[in-house]
């Protein structure tokens, strides 16, 4: 395991998410395009701060606000999914509770 | 190869096979599934690195939390299907960018001269936590803002009801 594996990795998975978000027509295919670049971020991250400079761990750091970016992110998407499903049906039995 | 090297190229496999199944596959559940399984890649990946924390994390909160709220999401309201945009020559377009854009980046991110790693690598849990707790602290606050609007709007949209009688 390099570097440069880690990286060409990491830039595969970045542009499969960009990919997707504009791929896919619904929310929730944006989410899933924002949740893979997000996984791809952590990766490049991960890599760029344990293997290079003076930080080695900082990457830890990032990795986890990014994660929690991600969750807050995809959230958001699938209530605004939902929301908008609900409006477009007038449905009641859209309540997610 | 040790047993580290086989599990980098098996996470790393599974995160891009599994990543190129959410973006190609046709209907929108199968595309869940297969975020979930290129976050489980993401997570060997990290505990190859020795990331433990950030493994569970991944896994636990991308590989499974947020594939399960998509799902559910996705079997309350099914989005049109199939969920990709329509045009082969549209698909092909989109296909050659992507590998350009890949070809590009990973070119620049390999190319550059990283600096070689110095200072101590740290790996445990409770480093992470006194780091968290001090010299990241403001990072922190601002991740619980994001976590705490993030589900303040979620409930604010889907509590909203449509004025006017019904």
């Amino acid at each position: 395991m390099t570097l440069a594996a880690l990286l060409v990795v990491g830039s595969g998975l970045f542009v499969l998410g960009i990919v997707t978000a504009v791929q896919r027509r619904s929310l929730i295919g944006m989410a899933l395009g924002l949740v893979l670049s997000c996984g791809a971020l952590i990766v490049l991250a991960s890599a760029l701060f344990d293997l290079t400079g003076d930080e080695p761990s900082t990457g830890q750091v990032v990795a986890v606000a990014v994660i929690a970016f991600a969750a807050a992110g995809a959230v958001l998407l699938a209530a605004l999914h939902l929301a908008a499903a609900r409006a477009n049906r007038g449905a009641e039995d859209l309540e997610p509770w | 190869m040790n047993w580290s090297g086989l599990v980098f190229g098996a996470s790393a496999a599974l995160a891009l096979g599994a990543g190129a199944g959410a973006a190609f596959a046709r209907r929108t559940r199968h595309a869940v599934v297969a975020l979930a399984a290129a976050m489980c890649g993401v997570a060997g990946i990290c505990l190859t690195l020795g990331n433990d924390f950030v493994a569970i994390a991944a896994l636990t909160v991308l590989g499974a939390g947020v594939p399960s709220v998509l799902l559910a999401a996705v079997l309350l309201a099914p989005p049109a299907e199939p969920d990709l945009r329509p045009g082969a020559a549209r698909r092909a377009v989109l296909a050659a960018l992507g590998a350009v854009c890949f070809g590009a980046l990973a070119l620049l991110l390999t190319r550059t001269p990283w600096a070689p790693p110095g200072g101590s690598r740290q790996t445990q849990i409770e480093w992470l936590g006194s780091r968290l707790l001090t010299d990241h602290l403001l990072t922190l606050g601002l991740v619980c803002l994001m976590l705490a609007t993030a589900a303040m709007g979620a409930v604010a949209v889907l509590r909203a009801r449509r004025a006017g009688p019904r």
